[in-house]
């Protein structure tokens, strides 16, 4: 059995015999207990628990610590210097960062196509006024899936950046708990997966937030989507706990924190924000899902409960956690600035404290999700005050990266111009956060496209542009092969346009009064020539992520051989072979000087031991 | 410092036409309320300052691009220099003396607007919203006249009681800018003032699931006389057993399974009803009578007529109908002979 030996074929198999095997178990207690053997909430429930478990020993994440536990020794991670292709690691349980960042990474791409592809399907519907193609709850189950799969393809992508990125960029081996690292990968794979089976088991209305009572009463599928979201979560939180550790104890003789390379910084930031916050959006939809099924009132009033409680904690972590998806975004645009404009990244102090200044202002600021709840005068004010001050952190980086770019020798490569693309898309994004902020201007554009489009500028300018940045900056790094600039250009312009087509229309008729989450629109309100512009602009965002596709699967399989270091970086992972071998550096690197100092003479961040020839 | 001369003029200069255009831009749907003007204004400045922001950011960003790109032949590095406190700390303090600055601002607009968290004051008039998966009704309690179209006078604060059966649902009329969200289990209150005599309509902004899009009721902003004249009407209505039960009943959709004229439909006639023996489908016999056909109406499981299924009418009538629309129809039933 050949294929048995792929950890996701085992982990696919166990995890199904663990679903059928808790949903057998679950019914014959209900059966012994007088109960109908077959209700369809419960008995999924424990199956998809029990399938998450069984799904990650046969994937091989507790092997290891299995033999611990008994006294024996682990075997040696048995991919040291082995013969043969490098892909079988790809899907297989691998404690090697550099392999579980492009895990995260091909991951956040096919979830991120999952997402895109049913936009574009509702997409299609909302071009006209009236119901052309779908039923509203049709469209209901499609634009609420969209939300919760955009969002965990981001978190698959943040973790894809930080897993591959954080140990190269300080210097270090590898990550401080590699195992924990590999499971913080292969346990969002099945809540993945949960997520998305929520389209196939009935669906759920209530878009991504899950308000109760809508989400108490919410098909089948809303089951799944609350649980697989918090799997996920259990991923995120795993993960984090790894990359604090690793940047406080691992870093390279030399690298002080302020020596570290910007984009870890950013990482730092978003780790603790993960860490704290996560529990809350489990914890909040954990209780939903004990509403649903054991008729648990936590937010129902007739039993006691409060329906506006959800809505506290569940934006003390959404809210917190759109930082989590921006803020390794705009690390890596203070990352990659400086190498295409060949100067220092100005005021590299202030963009650093500015991530964990937003860090901590973050936590502050959740109910402006909620004006609209009546949260009383207090309370709107306060939070008004606090989500202003995101403003000023966020302007040093702005202002900063203008200085940046002020006085330099700039080039425009893929990764750069989607650097250049986002700093712009961010740009309009914030400026049309204050609107959302004023409690008077909120309470009339709260739940209109305008928030609609303020909210994918920061998504788009925050992740997205950065995350394909990145992807064309360290793809030499992570295959060896150059991608092809020409396509890379062609993604990037349609990605532009497009996307801006799609946000312009949606800001002009969210202020004239366009209702966000609708199925179908009053014609008299003349939105329908605006929505045809905006699903264009969807569509040649699609044809943008098509060419991306294409790119990187050609790019990745015969793409040019990539020269060592293509955008002459001085960061550590450049001075790296290309993939790099297990455990990066054959000794630590040493850290001597500032980590962007292009154009002064001489100068240089790190010193790295040439690789022996007995490498790769 | 020379290379500053050309972006400095043109943020000037685009800054100028930018405020311009947001001035004579129309930002927002027709208003149709006295806080409209407020409301509008707030956003106004708060587009002037964000105007004037993306102007001077996109001007030097797109002139860096165009002045410090590496020309053919390049081969050199930027300028070297790491940071200015200076200008670090200018670009931190001139945002938040905006910040403060526009964060008071901010507050005075909400606070005198007097329209959010506020006790009703003794002239206004006050209607009971109750949003429900999806449809609106509307209560005035001081004239005790119920309506699914909202009707107000133009120039007469209104306050609003949002309350909401199922789950949350949002109350807004985009011409009046201001929208609350109707939550079970709490009461939020809005106040407003229509000022345009037209028609309008209130459209649930908070997702509550499949006709969630179609969630809209009409809305009727009358000259106070033309008001006071349909209030009367409704008035003349409610107290008039004979003319006020069929409203609701229509209102209701009752008469959409109870006929009144003796033909069988999904539910019993209405026509000859009250005060006669009624068969029940467990072999019972009751009579109709007020206590009867009253616990029909809030909980229509606990009598089935033969003949008759169960779990066809609506169970929530108790919460969607007010007592006195419950008598109405009691009065109307026992009008059919």
């Amino acid at each position: 059995m050949r294929l048995f030996s792929y950890g996701l074929v085992r982990a696919l198999v166990y995890g199904v015999i663990g679903l059928v095997a808790g949903m057998a178990v679950t019914m014959a207690v209900r059966a012994a207990l007088g109960l109908a053997a077959w209700a369809a909430a419960p008995v999924s429930a424990t199956g998809s628990i029990v399938g998450t478990l069984t799904f990650l020993w046969g994937v091989g994440a507790f092997t290891d610590w299995w033999s611990w536990a008994r006294g024996a020794h682990a075997a040696e991670p048995p991919h040291h210097h082995r013969d043969g292709p490098e892909w079988p690691r790809y899907l297989n349980f691998d404690p090697n960062h550099r392999i579980i960042g492009v895990q995260y990474t091909v991951t956040s791409v096919i979830v991120m196509l999952t997402g895109g592809l049913l936009a574009l399907t509702f997409r299609l519907e909302l071009a006209q006024p009236g119901m052309q193609i779908m039923t509203t709850d049709t469209y209901n189950y499609l634009m609420s899936a969209h939300g919760i799969i955009m969002i965990a393809a981001i978190l698959m992508g943040v973790g894809g950046m930080a897993n591959f990125l954080i140990p190269m960029m300080i210097g270090a081996p590898d990550m401080a708990f590699p195992r924990v690292n590999a499971l913080s990968y292969w346990i969002a794979v099945p809540g993945l997966i949960m997520v998305v089976s929520s389209l196939f088991t009935g669906g759920f209305d209530t878009g991504w937030t899950g308000y109760p009572p809508l989400g108490v009463k919410a098909p089948l599928g809303a089951q799944f989507f609350y649980l697989g979201v918090f799997v996920v979560g259990l991923s995120s939180i795993i993960g984090s706990v790894n990359y604090i550790v690793t940047i406080i104890k691992m870093r390279a003789p030399g690298m002080t924190w302020f020596r570290m390379p910007i984009f870890v910084w950013g990482m730092f930031a978003t780790a603790l924000i993960q860490l704290i916050a996560t529990q809350f959006i489990g914890m909040a939809f954990l209780m939903v899902v004990l509403e649903r099924l054991l008729g648990m009132g936590f937010f129902d009033p007739a039993k006691g409960g409060d329906v506006v409680l959800f809505q506290h904690i569940f934006w003390f972590y959404s809210h917190p956690a759109v930082y989590v998806f921006i803020l390794p975004g705009l690390g890596v645009i203070s990352e990659l600035l400086p190498v295409f404009v060949r100067k220092p990244l100005f005021g590299y102090k202030w963009v650093a404290l500015s991530s964990m200044f937003i860090a901590l202002v973050g936590f502050l600021v959740w109910a402006h999700h909620m004006f609209a709840t009546g949260l009383g005068m207090v309370l709107n004010n306060a939070f008004m005050v606090t989500t202003l001050l995101v403003a000023v952190p966020t302007g040093v980086k702005f202002f900063s990266w203008l200085a940046t770019l002020w006085g330099g020798k700039i080039t425009f490569e893929t990764p750069m111009l989607f650097v250049l693309g986002s700093w712009v898309i961010f740009l309009i994004g914030g400026l049309s956060g204050p609107t959302n902020a004023f409690i008077a201007t909120d309470l009339y554009v709260h739940d209109t496209y305008f928030v609609v489009a303020h909210f994918h500028h920061t998504m788009f300018g925050g992740f997205v542009f950065p995350f394909f940045a990145a992807i064309y900056y360290w793809f030499p790094k992570a295959t060896g092969r150059m991608y092809s600039e020409r396509l890379g250009k062609i993604h990037f312009w349609l990605m532009l346009v497009g996307f801006h087509l799609m946000t312009i229309a949606m800001f002009w008729i969210g202020l004239h009064g366009m209702r966000r989450r609708i199925a179908d629109y009053d014609p008299t309100q003349g939105f329908g020539p605006w929505q045809t512009v905006t699903t264009t602009g969807a569509y040649l965002v699609g044809i943008g992520v098509t060419i991306f596709v294409i790119n990187m699967i050609r790019s990745a399989r015969r793409g040019e051989v990539a020269v060592p270091n293509p955008w002459r970086s001085m960061s550590p992972e450049w001075q790296l072979p290309s993939p790099p071998p297990d455990g990066n550096f054959e000794t630590p690197p040493e850290v001597i000087g500032d980590p962007y100092d292009y154009g002064l003479a001489g100068a240089s961040y790190v010193r790295v031991a040439a690789p022996s020839a007995a490498g790769h | 410092m020379r290379k500053l001369a050309l972006p400095l003029a043109l943020t000037v200069i685009l800054s100028v036409v930018a405020v311009m255009w947001v001035q004579r831009a129309t930002l927002t749907a027709a208003p149709a309320a006295a806080e409209a003007a407020a409301v509008d204004s707030l956003l106004r400045l708060e587009f002037y300052i964000l105007a004037v922001f993306f102007v001077l950011c996109m001007v030097f960003f797109l002139y860096s691009l165009w002045a410090f790109r590496r020309r053919a032949g390049e081969t050199g590095d930027g300028a070297h220099f790491h940071s200015h406190t200076g200008l670090e700390i200018a670009w931190t303090v001139v945002p938040v003396i905006i910040v403060v600055a526009m964060g008071y601002h901010g507050a005075r607009v909400i606070a005198d607007l007097k329209a959010v968290d506020v006790p009703k004051s003794a002239d206004d008039l006050e209607v009971i919203v109750t949003g429900q998966q999806w449809s609106w009704t509307f209560e005035y309690p001081e004239q005790g006249v119920a309506t699914t179209d909202l009707v107000l006078p133009s120039g007469r604060s209104v306050y609003f009681r949002l309350r909401a059966v199922d789950v949350i649902h949002s109350f807004w009329v985009p011409e009046f800018r201001l929208k609350m969200d109707t939550i079970p289990g709490k009461e939020n209150v809005l106040r407003l003032t229509p000022n345009q005599v037209g028609e309008f309509k209130v459209r649930c902004a908070e997702l509550c699931g499949t006709r969630h899009a179609y969630m809209e009721s009409p809305v009727r902003v009358l000259e106070a006389a033309d008001f006071q004249a349909w209030m009367d009407e409704e008035v003349k209505i409610a107290n008039d057993p004979t003319k006020a039960g069929p409203k609701v009943a229509g209102q209701f959709g009752c008469i959409g399974c109870h006929s009144i004229d003796g033909s069988k439909l999904v539910g019993p006639t209405w026509k000859g009803l009250a005060g006669h023996d009624v068969s029940l489908a467990d072999g019972s016999t009751v009579t109709a009578d007020d206590d009867y056909l009253r616990e029909s109406i809030v909980d229509p499981s606990a009598a089935i007529v033969e003949g008759y299924a169960d779990n066809v009418m609506p169970r929530d009538f108790a919460t969607r109908m007010t007592e006195k629309q419950i008598a109405d129809v009691i009065a109307y039933i026992k009008t059919l002979k």
